[in-house]
């Protein structure tokens, strides 16, 4: 790497280019260290690849089963300890907020709409640990989700009102004989589009904060390198860098709440339309 | 010249959704000082209308980084 040895000495700023293609590395989900010099490439059987996010994926299934394990212990009248509370209030705030969006029984689907919301926001929440890459932050995690999502919904308005029953009711009441099948068709289009809206909102979001979050730490290394280097210049752009990567880390934090909140919403949204009224 | 202004297609793009979502927001402040005891509806719905603006948003945003 010749360019970067005689870059070396050079300010923050024109060691920059190095640097990101250096972060852009580490953000390739078949790498498990980013430095590409010390690639180690997950197997790849054929054309698929298990990507480093999928690990993650498992690590917080298992984080997700121990937290469980963890508040069920605890299960008392009146709960004690920061922890347990912590908990009782997400778990109340999904069944307040997510779960009285169906208006139909919203009991029943109540452990369906916990699982998907503390699912997304424990993999949101394990993305923020600095050196991982969350599940969420790969398309392939995000889809799997929706598409569960998706047949769920479909299952559960199936149970509810009869096979076909379910698809014809597809179609709203007064629609006029000629045109139904059309409007079928379109409801059936919008019906799929959903997951992949679900799949895409919950990644880019994940995917653009960690990146953004990596391009805010590089500069604040860079800057913070030159300052500690003696480079007068920069000492006055070190703590701006600095306060900003503060300030986008708590911004990431709120999205990655926000985001599983959005996600069971929609799903109870969509739950409540497959179920529907009589 | 053509690659100087593609870095403009994700901007453009953002302004109608920071538009949109404004708007929703000033309408969802409105009617909550209107009806106060409806608060917690509305809410729920603006947090739904936010997130369908904001993931157009974001595809922009990552198609640009990924193509």
């Amino acid at each position: 790497m010749a360019a970067e040895t005689v870059a070396a000495n050079a300010g923050p700023l024109q060691r920059l280019s190095g640097e990101v293609t250096h972060l852009l590395a580490s953000l390739d989900p078949t790498s498990i260290f980013g430095n590409s010099e010390h690639l180690v490439r997950i197997k790849s059987f054929g054309e698929w690849t298990i990507s480093v996010n999928l690990i993650y994926f498992l690590i917080a299934s298992v984080v997700i089963i121990w937290l469980g394990f963890m508040v069920a212990k605890r299960m008392s009248i009146v709960p004690k300890g920061r922890f347990i509370n912590s908990a009782e209030f997400l778990i109340e705030f999904v069944r307040n907020n997510v779960a009285s969006i169906v208006k139909h029984d919203p009991k029943k689907y109540e452990p369906f709409l916990l699982t998907a919301f503390f699912f997304v926001l424990v993999n949101n929440l394990i993305g923020l640990i600095p050196g991982t890459h969350p599940g969420t932050g790969i398309i392939g995690g995000t889809l799997a989700l929706a598409v569960v999502v998706l047949v769920y919904f479909n299952m559960v308005g199936i149970k509810e009102k009869g096979f076909f029953k379910y698809w014809a009711g597809l179609v709203p009441h007064g629609v006029p004989a000629p045109i139904a099948p059309v409007i079928w068709i379109i409801e059936i289009v919008s019906m799929l589009i959903r997951p992949v809206s679900l799949a895409i909102r919950l990644f880019a979001n994940i995917y653009a904060g960690h990146i953004i979050l990596g391009i805010f730490a590089l500069l604040t290394g860079l800057f913070a390198e030159a300052t500690i280097q003696g480079l007068g210049a920069y000492i006055a752009a070190s703590p701006g860098w600095a306060i900003l990567l503060i300030a986008m880390y708590v911004l990431e934090l709120v999205v990655a709440f926000v985001q599983a909140y959005v996600f069971s919403l929609l799903t109870a949204v969509y739950i409540d339309s497959a179920v529907g009224s009589h | 010249m053509s690659t100087a202004l593609a870095s403009f297609a994700y901007p453009l793009g953002l302004i109608g959704a920071a538009l949109s979502i404004s708007w929703l927001g000033q309408t969802a402040a409105k009617s909550i000082a209107r009806q106060p005891e409806a608060g917690s509806t509305i809410q729920t719905v603006f947090i739904l209308g936010a997130a369908f603006i904001e993931a157009l948003t974001l595809l922009a945003f990552v198609l640009k980084l990924i193509g």
